[in-house]
């Protein structure tokens, strides 16, 4: 049996790279690692520029709130610090590092000590701050806070493999490739945290993970493999928690409310890699394909690496690339600059042409099918909230949920009309939370 | 690595591509359905394609000038009209040409040729662009086309041709079913279309053809004809008007009549029905229902066109009232309980 959820949309999966292995890159001449790579605030750079630095030294710290420091990926000299807009929006800045080519390691990199039966929690969650480690799917989380919340309060931890982008493979690599450092992974959070029950949840269409990870298991049966159907969105992680526990998550709670914790595969094995060798999240994992790219690939790459290196690594273009897209197809942002680098949160880089452009001649129009209606995995009616905020009603918006809208684009990949839903909603959620600020100014 | 160290990798005889110092930008998604208006357009076509060809067989090239005139017409209105009011020109989008299929195909084979003409101005013009086109109106417009010109010229929409002659039947089916007596005519004869009637609305079969190729295709869903069927079907069979002949009176009642044709194509139009699934059902009984009060009690042997432009105009109400409930809501309200 397979747990789902209503709505979601069957998108052609694009995965050409599904049976690619992970291939190590020679790290660049010049990363450029951003300081912000997180949610939180921006790392107050420690090192300045003419410093030396060696792989996984740290580079920028936590001034202090949410953060998650950032390490150098590979050793060589600071060359300079420039002002960039960061992949989100907003100013970031950059630290550029020339590779010396020699791969000296910090003297921070090493082992964590002690036994993990010996090990507190307090112990564990340090060392996986120290490692920079944020939440590898997208949301780019700090890990360590995530843990640090989920003490005490979580039960269920699920580790999330089932990455139902279209095009992406790098998680699918992973557990096939190394899916010991996953469950080594969840093996420390479930320490760290006390959770006696582990669901990993894989793609109904992946029977080869399920054939890797049953046999390392272990036959206590703490930690279970959970079919979920392959749809999209199954793998965003409200309707992954709905799934399997049919768990409603509203707008402002998290799967914490209800004992639950969700991490990616990628996050998991990086957890291990933080604690077996002492190693900060330096590397990931990123699928390049698309259909600029002349062989697709899915690389092991040092974090700053820009996407230029990341083509060249695939044997360059094979078509004239019109947009490079950050992530998956669905949710990923169009980036505007080639030479823009890879994060810890870089799931794949996207080559198209226009041939993934989709733009039509015709005005975009709402036929009012209810396609949107039909497949929006929140249940919400899409097409109000979209023509709602078109008629500048922000209140009619926020009575049609806007503000549970997760911005997973299904509505937007299925509408006939070619009419930009999901934007139409993201602009609503902001008029929606700008009038609310504004609100609680004046009552304040 | 720099633009010219990319080049120097492709080969001379290939084409040399080279990343643009500046990408385009565009909101997510960047992939995208390819069931675009005009695909599902062109399945609707592709749907009413063997009620077309049995109108042809059955009532002659006559059949298809007339439906041939209506489209011509509705898409030409439709062009004229976003041309006058210097709107982008949307033919293409082939809502236009759907319309006059519908209108076409809902006329008597013996109309005059200017009938078509008449009803796709009203159609198009009145029911569909004054109310801002496509998306926008309120009443199925090829439907409103065809009551228009019922009010007008009863006597040209009665011209039901027998099949394979010229001349005019005096009663149909309908008419008899009205005068509670069970036509003569065999049940398998209304099934298969060897009746007078409309040009697209005799054959029972071809419109089956027509909804099934549209289910599997998911371009309409199957709340609103079996709902709208359902309904009619059990109000027939359990309040027939001649008594004892329960079964009878509801098999001649369903395949007789524009029922099946409304039910199936007509009121599936996206635009004038509910958005959800829920609403869809509600459209569906709402239809049935008015179609057979018309029938039992209302002056006009047929009900079905009036049955879906009056269940149009509550299509605002019905999506008010099944507003579905938002993916969390029901867990708040457990919270806030607790």
């Amino acid at each position: 049996m397979s747990y789902t959820f209503k709505g979601g949309v069957w998108p052609d999966d694009h995965k050409y790279t599904k049976n690619v292995p992970i291939e190590e890159i020679t790290p660049p001449q010049f990363v450029s690692v951003p300081l912000t790579q997180h949610v939180g605030v921006m790392c107050r750079p420690v090192v300045k520029t003419g410093d030396t630095v060696r792989m996984g030294q740290l580079i920028g710290d936590v001034p202090g709130g949410l953060g998650c420091p950032v390490h150098a990926s590979v050793s060589g000299t600071v060359v300079k610090i420039e002002e960039v807009t960061a992949q989100k929006g907003g100013v970031s800045y950059n630290i550029v590092i020339e590779n010396d080519g020699k791969n000296t390691f910090a003297d921070t990199v090493v082992p964590f000590g002690k036994k993990l039966s010996d090990a507190s929690a307090d112990e564990i969650i340090a060392a996986v701050r120290a490692a920079g480690i944020v939440g590898m799917g997208s949301a780019a989380f700090p890990t360590y806070a995530k843990l640090a919340a989920a003490r005490g309060k979580a039960d269920t931890l699920i580790v999330n493999c089932i990455e139902s982008e279209p095009f992406l493979c790098a998680d699918h690599r992973l557990v096939l490739e190394n899916p010991a450092a996953i469950i080594h992974g969840l093996k420390i959070i479930m320490v760290a945290l006390g959770i006696r029950q582990t669901w990993i949840a894989v793609a109904g269409s992946r029977k080869d993970e399920r054939e890797v990870l049953q046999p390392l298991l272990g036959d206590n049966g703490l930690i279970q493999i959970k079919k979920v159907t392959s749809k999209y969105p199954a793998g965003s992680e409200k309707q992954l928690v709905y799934s399997l526990t049919k768990k409603e998550i509203s707008a402002g709670r998290t799967p914490l409310d209800e004992g639950i914790v969700v991490f990616n595969a990628q996050t998991c094995a990086a957890v291990y890699e933080a604690l077996a060798k002492g190693m900060p999240l330096i590397r990931r994992i990123v699928t390049v394909d698309g259909d600029c790219v002349k062989t697709p690939k899915n690389l092991l790459v040092p974090v700053g690496t820009s996407f230029e290196d990341l083509i060249a690594h695939c044997g360059g273009l094979s078509a004239q690339p019109k947009k490079i897209v950050c992530g998956g197809p669905m949710m990923g942002q169009a980036q505007w600059d080639p030479a823009a680098p890879v994060t810890k949160m870089t799931s794949a880089v996207l080559v198209f042409s226009d041939y993934f452009d989709y733009e039509s001649k015709l005005p975009p129009v709402c036929i009012r099918c209810g396609r949107c209606v039909r497949a929006c995995p929140m249940k919400l009616m899409p097409l109000k909230i979209a023509s709602a905020i078109q008629q500048g009603n922000t209140d009619e918006a926020a009575a049609f949920g806007a503000l549970d809208c997760i911005e997973c684009g299904t509505c937007s990949y299925i509408c006939p009309g070619g009419v930009p839903v999901t934007q139409l909603a993201v602009r609503a959620k902001q008029a929606v939370l700008e009038q609310r600020r504004n609100h609680a100014k004046h009552e304040g | 690595m720099n633009e010219t160290d990319l080049n120097k990798k492709q080969n001379a005889d290939e084409a040399v591509y080279s990343l643009p110092k500046l990408l385009h930008v565009s909101p997510a998604p960047h992939i995208k359905s390819l069931d675009t208006t005009r695909a599902l357009m062109l399945d609707v076509i592709i749907a009413l394609a063997p009620a077309l060809l049995w109108g042809i067989f059955s009532f002659g090239w006559r059949a298809l000038i007339v439906v041939l005139i209506s489209i011509a017409s509705c898409v030409l209105f439709e062009a004229g009209f976003q041309k006058l009011t210097k709107r982008t020109v949307m033919i293409t989008d082939l809502s236009a040409v759907v319309t006059g299929l519908i209108l076409g195909l809902s006329l008597p084979s013996r109309v005059s040729y200017w009938i078509p003409v008449a009803g796709a101005f009203f159609a198009i013009v009145i029911a569909k662009q004054l109310f801002g086109g496509i998306g926008k109106n309120l009443v199925n417009p090829a439907l409103a086309g065809r009551v228009f010109l019922a009010l007008c010229w009863p006597e040209e929409m009665t011209r039901y041709a027998m099949p394979k002659t010229d001349v005019i039947s005096q009663a149909t089916p309908l008419l008899s079913l009205k005068e509670r007596v069970i036509p003569s005519d065999s049940l398998f004869d209304f099934i298969l279309g060897d009746y007078a009637g409309a040009i697209g609305e005799v054959s029972a079969l071809a419109l089956s053809i027509g909804v099934i190729y549209l289910l599997i295709r998911k371009v309409i869903t199957w709340h609103i004809p079996v709902a709208f069927v359902g309904t009619a079907a059990a109000l027939f069979f359990f309040f027939p008007r001649i008594e004892g002949e329960n079964g009878n009176f509801a098999l001649f009642s369903i395949f007789t009549g524009s029922l099946l044709f409304c039910a199936f194509i007509a009121a599936n139009d996206f635009t004038t029905t509910p958005v959800t699934n829920t609403g869809r059902l509600i459209f569906g009984v709402g239809c049935g229902l008015i179609t057979v009060f018309i029938r039992y009690f209302g002056a006009y042997p047929e009900g079905a066109a009036y049955a879906v432009l009056i269940m149009n105009l509550f299509v605002p109400l019905i999506e008010r009232l099944t507003v579905p409930v938002h993916f969390g809501v029901k867990a708040d309200r457990k919270q806030s309980a607790r």
